[in-house]
């Protein structure tokens, strides 16, 4: 599938906030790993929290999109996605992932 | 490109081994999600209309009862001496959401707030409590047990809400919870033009839950997450006695970062109430046991400049869902 282009450099500042402080391991975790532990994330998320998340960081959609698609208002998208990130950012520290 | 956006661009490669099914789920269109809801919503209406029902058909058994018995059972649940009175409260409270309380409909509930450090909540409904009954209309302030202003409450100006009302406020509606702590029902609902606070309560028997709404609210947060002496009860032996004076401000009123807010905030704020420290506030000093609920305040300020000030009483962990249910 076609992901975006005009909105990636935005979309990969926001991401900048999942980055968790390089200390809490000595290994960095494979690519292979981070991509089964994002995985396992996604799918502890709710539903709409996980589909908004994908059609941002997946799709590159504008909030706007997204908000549109799913027919909720532009903050609760932002909401949803700020939420999500704070998870992911917790989620990959819990489990010592260091970027 | 900085080293950050380098590991956010590693996430984004993560991202590429995402589960199709989960990429096909996030393709669903408003349509079929909208629908679902609607029916959800129907269900939900449809369910609380029958609660009211069942409520009203409560009451007038309860009633007819008390009039058999020559009023003696009336009179046992005016004195509050039974768990029927609890029930009658609660009854009432649901009564009104159902039956979508109109602006300027009178009230008989007399609702008091004050900060939890300060003595905690009451809620009185009609002659089942020993505070006295001051009629309240949407142009009458919340006042206290002796009839002055108390603190948290409303102006005499705020504009009484339905819950759907409230709800349906641009921006802050969002912010009032889809989950609320279990057994808990809508009480009432206010906004206050003049500071632009939008005032939503909830009531569960005795207890009662407060939330108070702001936008525009950056800056707002006054405590460092990493300090406990800051906020957390658990860290003072007696908190009344023992906290710092230069905390004493921010330790009554806490206002975090959502960023820095977690489950484990919440229980730092939520401790069980002696119930002397309660029953105090009613002029009654017997009893010192702890209540079985634990009750708190705090402040949350959202990214978006919203501010959210909880006061109330509730399981930490329901709490918790309470909030993160907030804004979605």
């Amino acid at each position: 599938m076609k992901r975006g282009s005009g909105e990636m450099l935005l979309a990969l500042d926001e991401l900048t906030e999942c980055v968790p402080a390089r200390c809490s391991t000595e290994e960095a975790v494979e690519e292979a790993e981070l991509e089964r532990l994002i995985n396992a994330f996604l799918h502890t998320l709710p539903e709409r929290d996980c589909n908004v998340f994908l059609r941002r960081y997946w799709y590159v959609e504008e909030y706007g999109e997204i908000a549109k698609r799913y027919g909720i208002k532009l903050n609760t998208v932002k909401t949803s996605l700020f939420r999500t990130r704070a998870k992911l950012r917790r989620y990959l520290e819990k489990e010592g992932v260091v970027l | 490109m900085s080293a950050k956006q380098e590991n956010a661009m590693r996430l984004m490669k993560a991202l590429s081994g995402v589960d199709e099914t989960l990429l096909e789920r996030s393709e669903a269109q408003v349509g079929d999600r909208e629908r679902r809801r609607q029916r959800r919503k129907r269900i939900l209406k449809s369910g609380r209309a029958w609660a009211a029902v069942v409520c009203m058909a409560v009451l007038g058994v309860a009633a007819w009862e008390g009039y058999q018995r020559g009023g003696e059972g009336m009179e046992s649940a005016k004195n509050g001496n039974c768990s029927g009175a609890g029930a009658v409260q609660m009854s009432t409270a649901c009564g009104q959401e159902t039956a979508g309380t109109t602006k300027g409909e009178a009230s008989e509930e007399v609702f008091v707030t004050e900060s939890v450090n300060g003595g905690g909540e009451s809620n009185t409904q009609d002659s089942a409590s020993n505070i006295k009954e001051v009629p309240k209309d949407e142009t009458t302030p919340v006042r206290g047990p002796d009839g002055t202003m108390v603190s948290g409450a409303v102006s005499n100006l705020a504009e009484r809400l339905t819950e759907e009302e409230a709800r349906n406020r641009e921006f802050l509606g969002n912010y009032i919870p889809r989950s609320i702590p279990e057994g808990y029902c809508f009480q009432e609902a206010f906004w206050e033009p003049e500071s632009g606070r939008l005032f939503v309560s909830w009531a569960h028997d005795m207890d009662v839950i407060v939330l108070e709404l702001w936008e525009n609210r950056e800056g707002s947060v006054n405590v460092d997450v990493n300090r406990p002496e800051m906020y957390d009860q658990r860290f003072y032996e007696d908190s009344y006695e023992e906290v710092p004076a230069g905390y004493l401000e921010v330790f009554s009123d806490p206002v975090f970062a959502w960023e820095d807010f977690s489950q484990s905030v919440v229980e730092s704020r939520m401790v069980l109430q002696r119930e002397h420290e309660k029953t105090e506030d009613a002029g009654n000093t017997e009893g010192a046991e702890n209540t079985e609920v634990p009750a708190g305040n705090f402040g949350i300020l959202f990214p978006e400049g919203v501010l959210v000030k909880f006061r109330g009483a509730g399981e930490p962990k329901q709490v918790w869902e309470m909030i993160c249910s907030m804004g979605l």
